[in-house]
């Protein structure tokens, strides 16, 4: 009869539309989900909130791109962090976003094309490191505009090896070296670590196990200028708020016609620990 | 293709041979990951988002079986 009573049409699912639930069958149907939820996932429904005006894309597990993991790994996909990037980038309404690590890795040209993207957002990006961000994890971590670390997670700074985790055709260690020089060479330009302080990082003998490489745990990381600050969601959420106010004044001034950087830079780089 | 990840190669490719038992499914324009049921239904798994709200909406919560048409 009126708009309101035709449902939307979907190929596969008939859902329960916001104004529909509630009904008595909508709100039992809810409670039963809520039950569900905590004991399938321990996790419960929280109440709805105002929209705003930031985004989140939270990076876990391992980082898959040119080759599907196999199923027992959790997996970021590329093909579906790069879409929300751009749409991230070209929505009006969205000013903002937060990314969150808490990643083993993966594969080399994957990480290395989210942290492109991140560095060439015109909107202000913070990264939180939770857990961990270990190797391709530091440079997507070291991409945005600012970046933070928890104070127990860490980071592992190994070098990309010669054998072990190399798939498929075989490699030379000249490839193995220009492939390690994109990742020192990206995480240099866009923190405040040097290359050569970095790849020491990377070889350093002792501290792992059975590699070769660094820990870096929460305020290390700080110190070592990879990350601009030990913190948590507050924190990063705080930051990137001002950072969004920090962009529209700057924008106010120049007119609103530029989209210029919105974190201060000495030579194209970053300034660190500020 | 290159992984750089502190894990071992084989963690990483155990199982490699065996097919993922979720797929993924567009609920009105949001990715979800869900697994498929016997009976036809989808149980979500992982939201697909970065949409905020969407992780609240609580018709796709995690755990949360969608009614299916088939």
């Amino acid at each position: 009869m009126s708009k309101e009573e035709q449902k939307p049409t979907f190929p596969f699912i008939d859902p329960v539309l916001p104004h529909q639930y509630p009904s008595k069958k909508g709100i039992k149907k809810k409670k039963g989900s809520r039950a569900n939820n905590i004991k399938e996932f321990g996790q419960i429904n929280i109440p709805d909130s105002p929209p705003n005006n930031i985004h989140c894309i939270t990076i876990v597990g391992q980082i898959e791109g040119h080759m599907v993991m196999p199923p027992q790994n959790k997996t970021t996909k590329y093909e579906h962090i790069i879409p929300q990037l751009v749409a991230l980038e070209q929505n009006p309404t969205i000013e903002g976003a937060l990314i969150i690590l808490n990643t083993v890795g993966g594969d080399v040209e994957a990480g290395l094309a989210i942290a492109e993207m991140l560095v060439s957002m015109s909107k202000p990006i913070v990264s939180l490191v939770l857990g961990g961000g270990h190797s391709i994890g530091v440079p997507i971590a070291v991409a945005a505009n600012y970046s933070f670390i928890a104070e127990t997670a860490t980071m592992t700074i190994h070098p990309i090896r010669l054998t072990g985790l190399v798939i498929g055709v075989p490699q030379t260690y000249e490839y193995l070296d220009k492939m390690q020089e994109r990742v020192v060479g990206f995480v240099a330009r866009h923190s405040n670590i040097k290359p050569e302080r970095f790849r020491e990082l990377m070889f350093r003998t002792g501290e792992l196990a059975r590699d070769i490489g660094t820990i870096l745990v929460g305020n290390d990381a700080v110190q070592e200028g990879l990350i601009n600050e030990v913190g948590g969601v507050s924190k990063s959420v705080a930051k990137l708020k001002e950072l969004i106010d920090q962009k529209k004044m700057q924008s106010n001034i120049q007119g609103g016609m530029l989209n210029g950087p919105i974190h201060p830079t000495v030579d194209g780089r970053s300034i660190k620990g500020s | 293709m290159v992984l750089y990840t502190p894990l071992w190669m084989e963690e990483v490719l155990k199982d490699h041979d065996k097919l993922t038992k979720y797929k993924e499914i567009n609920y009105k324009g949001i990715i979800l990951q869900v697994e498929p049921s016997a009976d036809g239904k989808y149980r979500v798994v992982r939201i697909i988002s970065s949409n905020l709200e969407d992780y609240l909406n609580p018709n796709i919560q995690p755990g949360v079986v969608l009614e299916t048409r088939y």
